[in-house]
């Protein structure tokens, strides 16, 4: 089928969402930011330009890339800065910043350590959490927070995220977004999120996915993706994530990918099944027919006759000891339907 | 992660071919290739179930040792397993690659305690107020790149639809073979195919699109409200409630947040939500079903209809059977055969249709009929008008004779007046004999006058019956008088 000519209208409709790099021509910039534009692109950098961040009053670790989003591009110092002033001592170095305070209840970030620690005792976010709960379980809780609602808060989220995602272009424009926010239950502290457009052209359940560092190596990653293939059921669409994905995105999807196809040609709908076609298997998972062949080549089980090969499945789920808890989302404690 | 990297390439060839569209508008894009298959494997294709293990299987035990060796000889026995099996080695070596990435990527997280030396401030030292000026004018940036990329969709829109207009037309050869590649442009089957795919695969783009606009106009439309859910109750269209709406699309909807769900369980917060939806929506449906193989009444399952969601199945415990029993109201036991009304067939009347071969008599019989009405209504007319001028003259003629009694003891004038009356009446009468009496003697014309004014009475009257001219007369002797 033509898919370069789909792409295109693809492409330009997912740009739609703002997820775009700043093009030479296509906007009417300043010639300030047209040329601050040849030399970097929208919000990303080639190398980093914050050392490290301090989030939270205990907790500091450095950042994987730069971002130029939470700079102004004249003076290099934070847009929210209320000096304006150009440090010298920084201005030839490759950090335009070396500690970014950043609350790790709502997100606001400084410069300066003695307003963040005097903003830390009184963040409202630290009383009352934002948004709607989802999904609640004795160990977890997710909540979802429009975009439209708590816009300064999703954009702060954002700006936090480049800094960890290479690819993320939209930051400040977060109304036909829905952010899914997971907690431990019981805290005020997110863990981690992943972003859903609501005006995907290829209705994408998922935008952007980062498990803050403090918490990662948990599986919460696992969880939200089997969160977001659970809205995506609900509202009857096959589905999957925005690509391309992040190396930790891959890794994950495919850990999800493989369980979920596991489970059903084991366990599931399909077990009982002499012959399968791709498409029952899209149906039955949720997931796009060519994320199903990429898993089924990942998990070694498709052969030359295009069968599939039952057995190395198990020793796939043995493999990575799976079989007793084959998920990590469980359907008693969601509330997406309420 | 083969199919990503297609999809990356495709997307970068969609701004390849977006640089050109803006760069030559009047450049070629690039075609529908219908010959290429879209998956690797057809989707359509029924794929066995094997128990046994697959003959590839050593690839996964070569790659798992190739986790545990040092990353020379990773590349050494790697390269066996890419010999056997190139295509399955090359997704494994791409998670490889990524899993390595992500090891190098792990981050140290250092606990550095920041003083809290401050007295805890009452106010927000990073107030709202601070980021706002900066977050509004970056929106306003991230607006305008937006923008240019809607006018970029709604052209590529445009161009497409116009595509799928023309494939319609009369010379929609020439337009296919410009936006899909043609093998034999001689051949007409495959003409027509690829026409009905291009123009089906067009169609479902500008769906998809329309689609998108929408739910972006709907998000844009969205006051805070909420009251807008019970726009969808109506006596009418109340059914609708029982399904599943999507509330983030509702024009003039925006939920609440739940706040006070933070301290209650899973169960509470479904009880708390499924209460307020019945108080805007409207009540839960519980339909019982019986079963009755097992026991006369036993109810088994159920189906539960809830506003705003699917209605769903469900086996009954027996504590939710005697709680919903509870609810459903009495019915009587025994149903009462009522007697068959009997028929009763109403019978609309209308007026007789007249033929028109009978319409054209009575209307003139009528027309008749009319007319005789009119000239007798004339007639009483003239009767009446008769009447009244005859009840004039009398009291005339009265007026005259008590005129004439007073006349001895009037002046010598008062003669005068009755010759002139006397004139009048025998110029009418026409008689001789009556003119020498009246020169004679004075009395006896007293005496005629009354008889003259009878006959005058009288002839007038006949007059007036004989000929209408007569009828004049009395009217020129008020004018006299």
């Amino acid at each position: 089928m033509a898919r370069s000519l789909s792409q295109s209208l693809t492409a330009t409709t997912q740009k739609l969402k703002g997820k775009k790099n700043g093009g030479k021509g296509k906007n009417k910039p300043s010639a300030k930011i047209k040329k601050t534009q040849k030399e970097m692109l929208y919000g990303i950098l080639n190398e980093r330009n914050i050392r490290q961040i301090q989030f939270g009053l205990n907790k500091k670790f450095s950042t994987w890339y730069g971002s130029a989003v939470y700079f102004d591009p004249e003076t290099k110092r934070l847009g929210c800065s209320e000096t304006k002033g150009q440090l010298s001592s920084v201005s030839n170095s490759q950090y335009w910043l070396d500690t970014l305070f950043v609350c790790e209840y709502c997100f606001k970030y400084t410069d300066d350590q003695t307003r963040f620690v005097g903003h830390v005792a009184s963040c409202p976010f630290q009383y009352r959490v934002p948004g709607k709960i989802k999904y609640k379980s004795p160990e977890y809780t997710i909540r979802r927070v429009k975009g439209s609602k708590y816009q300064l808060f999703c954009q702060c989220l954002c700006l936090f995220t480049k800094l960890y995602l290479d690819n993320k272009s939209m930051y400040f424009k977060v109304d036909h977004y829905e952010f899914y926010i997971v907690y431990e239950t019981g805290s005020t502290k997110p863990m981690g999120f992943f972003s859903k457009d609501l005006v995907s052209y290829q209705q994408n359940n998922l935008a952007c996915i980062l498990i803050f560092p403090p918490y990662q190596r948990r599986g919460l990653g696992l969880l939200l993706i089997e969160f977001s293939y659970k809205l995506s059921q609900l509202e009857g669409v096959i589905s999957g994530p925005e690509v391309p994905l992040s190396p930790f995105g891959l890794i994950g999807y495919l850990k999800y990918w493989s369980q979920i196809l596991c489970w059903h040609l084991i366990e599931g709908d399909l077990a009982h099944y002499d012959k399968v076609t791709l498409e029952d298997l899209s149906i039955v998972t949720g997931m796009r027919v060519n994320d199903v062949i990429l898993t089924l080549k990942h998990l070694n089980c498709i052969g030359e006759n295009n069968q599939i090969y039952l057995q190395s499945l198990n020793s796939w789920l043995k493999l990575h000891g799976t079989k007793r808890n084959w998920f990590k989302l469980k359907d008693e404690y969601l509330l997406i339907d309420d | 992660m083969g199919i990503f990297q297609s999809i990356e390439e495709a997307n970068n060839t969609s701004e390849r071919l977006l640089r050109s569209e803006i760069k030559n508008s009047h450049g070629e894009f690039e075609k529908f290739d219908f010959d290429t298959e879209e998956y690797e494997i057809n989707p359509k294709r029924k794929l066995r179930l094997v128990s046994r293990i697959n003959p590839n299987a050593g690839h996964l035990r070569k790659s798992k040792s190739c986790f545990t060796v040092d990353e020379h000889v990773d590349e050494t026995r790697c390269q066996k397993p890419v010999m056997k099996s190139p295509f399955m080695s090359n997704v494994d070596d791409e998670i490889k690659k990524k899993r390595e990435t992500i090891t190098k990527m792990t981050l140290e997280i250092e606990h550095h305690e920041l003083s809290q030396n401050i007295r805890k401030p009452t106010d927000d030292l990073l107030p709202d107020s601070t980021y706002q000026p900066y977050h509004k004018k970056m929106l306003k940036q991230e607006n305008r790149m937006i923008q240019s990329d809607i006018v970029n969709g709604e052209n590529e829109a445009d161009r497409l639809s116009l595509i799928s207009d023309r494939l319609g037309m009369l010379n929609w050869e020439v337009t296919l073979q410009k936006v899909t590649k043609i093998n034999d442009p001689t051949d007409e089957n495959e003409m027509e195919t690829k026409r009905y795919q291009t123009k089906e695969l067009i169609d479902s783009m500008l769906h998809k699109f329309e689609s998108m606009k929408k739910k972006s106009r709907n998000l844009a439309r969205r006051p805070a409200s909420s009251d807008s859910l019970l726009k969808l109750v109506s006596g009418k269209d109340w059914p609708k409630i029982y399904t599943r709406i999507d509330r983030t699309f509702i024009p003039d909807y925006a939920s609440s947040s739940d706040e006070e769900e933070e301290k209650i369980t899973v169960e509470e917060i479904r009880e708390r939500r499924l209460k307020k939806r019945e108080q805007q929506c409207g009540g839960s449906i519980i339909v019982l079903l019986s079963d009755h193989q097992s026991q006369k009444g036993m109810t088994r399952f159920a189906i539960v209809a809830e506003p705003l969601r699917k209605p769903y199945l469900i086996k009954t415990s027996t504590k939710e059977r005697n709680s919903w029993k509870n609810k459903v109201p009495t019915n009587p036991k025994k149903f009462k055969k009522a007697p068959r009304i009997s028929t009763q067939i109403a019978v609309k009347r209308r007026r007789e249709v007249i033929p028109l071969t009978m319409e054209v008599e009575p209307e003139v019989i009528r027309d008749i009929r009319q007319d005789t009405q009119k000239s007798m209504k004339l007639n009483v007319k003239a009767e009446e008008i008769s009447v009244t001028e005859t009840v004039k003259s009398k009291e005339m003629n009265a007026l005259r004779n008590n005129a004439a009694s007073i006349s001895p003891t009037l002046s010598e004038k008062a003669p005068l007046g009755s010759i002139s009356s006397c004139t009048a009446s025998q110029i009418s009468q026409r008689s001789s004999e009556n003119v020498g009496a009246i020169i004679n003697n004075i009395n006896p014309n007293l005496a005629i006058v009354p008889s003259c004014n009878e006959k005058t009475f009288v002839k007038t009257h006949n007059g007036m019956k004989t000929n209408s001219g007569i009828n004049i007369l009395p009217v020129r002797k008020k004018k006299k008088v």
